[in-house]
């Protein structure tokens, strides 16, 4: 059996079975239950994973099994940070760019956020960026707010959430999944149990709005450990010196906000954007850049992408999620809007 | 023992009180947020500007302010003697045009042409309107809906000073959400626009450059009852919203470590989450408009709705550099409720003729309940933060209500 990145992603034959890592994985993460012991000093901590990977390439493809077997019992979490950047070395390698969908879960409840993100899938989202409802989002734009009141408002709630993606992993979901959120709601569930569940329940990253580099500092250590990508963002006001320092701790992708202000759709993008954007790209290195706020048409999306790594689309989204309800014609309309704006990404740049 | 000589007062370079403060904002913010805690740590050094900032004190907002001895009072209640600061006589009607004309002049050196700010009882408001008039600079003011309502005299007197107020209708329509819409703003203008924050609260380095702004009044107290007491007071009391006056008044006093420090909350009609707002009585830690403190909030984080009777004391957190000294010992946090508050805005109106503020109100409510119980020889300071005019409509309503016929 080939163990790797794909073991868990493929989940339909896979149900409830542990998932392996390949050597080189077990290189940069340890296994899950021992995750608990982050202040523990890491001597004391027996790891047999990490004596494995003393050997660097193991050479052997039946003794990896024999040690994958070995160490059943060590549940890991799931290989999902690769998910992620295996999205963006594929799309790379093909020539194109990523299309980030952002919608609140829970709106207008969450049965129908886990048929949106089939929806999704297959309307040709490459990651999907799956809104936390929060009582005061503060760098939100009006669409955003009510969005996440309709959420709230239907009982969504953080471990809620979490339940609802490990079903649509369960349920077969490929899609990248990342975390859009404020502090609050993680600080109130645990750091490092948000961390931990949002692994075991297939999440690849999360985006703390409300968290910059200078007060992240143990949740990025917790998140790399975890094997999620702790994403970053970089604003038109942030100084190149800060770019280079948030880009060095990226992971992921950086998600550049495209101007200064709330989440919202804009008749047009921000004037000397390009350039901006290629000055990132500088500070970024190989890092991939994604452009969000204030893009919602396909020409936008065009225009954006063809600047960075890829680009976010949101309120244009969770507007017409808004529009339609809870009603059966919600999914393939969403659908459709989306393919709209996928367009322009499908062929090659 | 705790060590209390450890904390000099001021917070670390990143804006931490310990466990609370901190700069918890979106990226946008971050550099011109920066740029403000250089520009305020210049001008903290800078004489001009600590000159220009005292003469404007001085002239334009009446400060000194008096520290008034309450006979009446005093002996009606039998016990401490009782020692208002008189903060309510500033121009403007409470002490919140001390930060304002500070910010101002900050706004100046930064070379800014517009200012915005929340309100919640409105005298933040009204002082940041005033002063915007007074440097020429377009002025905009988010009110919370409700909080429009039942401060509407609060509302004309912006208008009238030449300021932009938009009401804001979403949520609770308190502050809170006027804090959440100011933050939009200046996220989408940052540039052009300073954002006046009216209380010790928000990401650094809010909490102590208003903190910084405000100890004058702690200084002059100190002084002034130093000078008609021969001796430092007993207790200090100061109602705690953000909690920018409590600190004011207490900062001047934190090495005298005999002098016992009290913030009062809004202990609202009752202990049930929604139904306050006295944070560390009911809150736990968290993380809400830019700061780590205690926070009013659900179990899955979701920040809870408040209520005070009085707007200013309305809100869902609690400075960080209060959660420090609470954790130090150094201060202690009580609660009144909203009746007594009521009570206690009237009694002081009658038996001084003062109208205090509903917010001040509960300080005095603290008083009213313990100064029996304390020898005649001890010493209370109170710290009368703003006048209650805006609240005499509101205050009308609620003893109406409460069928309170002596009120009527």
């Amino acid at each position: 059996m080939r163990i790797g990145s794909s073991a868990w992603t493929a989940s339909a034959s896979n149900r409830g079975q542990t998932h392996f890592q390949t050597p080189s994985q077990i290189k940069s993460r340890r296994p899950s239950r021992l995750q608990d012991s982050l202040f523990r000093p890491a001597s004391f901590v027996f790891r047999p994973r990490l004596i494995l990977s003393l050997f660097p390439r193991f050479p052997f493809q039946s003794l990896e099994s024999v040690a994958a077997d070995r160490y059943a019992w060590v549940r890991m979490p799931p290989p999902s940070r690769h998910r992620l950047e295996d999205v963006f070395v594929r799309l790379r390698r093909e020539g194109r760019k990523a299309f980030v969908a952002y919608i609140t879960a829970g709106d207008p409840n969450l049965r129908a956020t886990e048929r949106l993100a089939f929806e999704l899938e297959r309307a040709g989202v490459d990651v999907l960026e799956l809104g936390v409802p929060f009582s005061d989002p503060l760098a939100d734009g009006v669409v955003n707010q009510l969005a996440a009141e309709r959420a709230l408002r239907a009982g969504a709630t953080l471990r809620g959430l979490l339940r609802a993606v490990s079903a649509l992993r369960r349920r077969g979901l490929r899609l990248p999944i990342v975390f859009f959120t404020y502090f609050n709601p993680i600080h109130r569930y645990g750091v490092a149990r948000f961390v931990r569940d949002a692994a075991a329940a297939g999440a690849d990253g999360a985006l703390v709005l409300d968290l910059p580099v200078e007060e992240s500092a143990v949740w990025r250590k917790l998140m790399e450990r975890a094997g999620l990508c702790a994403i970053s963002l970089i604003a038109p006001t942030t100084p190149a010196a800060r770019a280079r320092q948030i880009a060095r701790a990226a992971r992921g992708f950086i998600y550049y906000v495209s101007r200064e202000g709330v989440t919202g759709e804009r008749p047009r993008l921000a004037a000397g954007l390009g350039r901006r954007v290629a000055l990132l790209r500088r500070a970024a290195g190989r890092t991939p850049i994604v452009i969000g706020f204030g893009i919602s048409t396909p020409a936008q999306v065009r225009a954006a992408a063809a600047l960075a790594d890829g680009c976010v689309v949101g309120s244009a989204i969770v507007r017409r999620i808004a529009e339609i309800g809870d009603r059966p014609s919600l999914a393939p309309s969403v659908g459709r809007l989306v393919r709209k704006l996928t367009t322009p990404l499908k062929s090659a740049a | 023992m705790r060590a209390h000589n450890d904390y000099r007062g001021e917070p670390d370079a990143g804006g931490h009180y310990g466990p609370y403060g901190g700069i918890y904002a979106p990226e946008t913010l971050i550099q011109p947020l920066r740029e403000l805690d250089a520009e305020f740590r210049r001008a903290r050094r800078d004489p001009a500007f600590r000159r220009e900032l005292d003469a404007l004190l001085g002239a334009y907002a009446g400060r000194p302010t008096p520290l008034y001895f309450a006979e009446r009072l005093t002996r009606a209640l039998g016990g401490a003697r009782i020692w208002l600061k008189r903060e309510d006589l500033l121009h403007t009607g409470a002490h919140k045009i001390n930060n304002v004309l500070g910010q101002m002049l900050l706004v100046r050196r930064m070379g800014k042409t517009r200012v915005i700010a929340e309100t919640g009882a409105g005298q933040h408001g009204v002082a940041t309107a005033a002063a915007a008039a007074r440097f020429g600079l377009r002025c905009v003011i988010y009110m919370g809906a409700a909080d429009a309502r039942r401060q509407a005299l609060n509302v004309d007197r912006m208008r009238l000073l030449g300021a932009e107020v938009r009401e804001i209708a979403v949520g609770q329509q308190t502050l809170k959400e006027a804090i959440n819409e100011a933050m939009r703003d200046w996220v989408t203008n940052v540039r052009t626009t300073h954002y006046v924050l009216g209380t010790v609260y928000g990401p650094h380095p809010y909490p102590v450059m208003v903190r910084v702004f405000q100890d004058v009044l702690g200084r002059e107290a100190r002084a002034q009852i130093l000078r008609a007491e021969k001796r430092l007071p007993d207790v200090l009391v100061a109602c705690v919203g953000g909690g920018s006056n409590a600190l004011g008044l207490f900062h001047a006093f934190l090495r005298d470590r005999r002098v016992r420090m009290v913030g009062v909350e809004a202990g609202g009609r009752g202990p049930k989450l929604g139904d306050h707002a006295a944070r560390f009585a009911g809150g736990r830690l968290g993380v809400l408009q830019g700061a780590r403190t205690f926070v009013l909030q659900d179990g899955d984080g979701q920040i809870a709705s408040t209520h005070s009777v009085s707007a200013g004391l309305d809100y869902a957190a609690v400075g960080p550099e209060h959660a420090l000294l609470r954790d130090l010992g150094r201060a202690e946090y009580a609660f009144a409720r909203d009746a007594s508050a009521l009570r206690a805005f009237r009694e002081l109106s009658r038996l001084e003729g003062i109208l205090p503020a509903l917010e001040s109100a509960h300080a005095l409510a603290w008083v009213m309940r313990h100064a029996p119980r304390m020898k005649r020889s001890q010493l209370i300071v109170v710290n009368l933060s703003g006048r209650g005019d805006k609240d005499v409509a509101e205050v009308g309503r609620h003893l109406r209500l409460s069928g309170g016929a002596s009120g009527a």
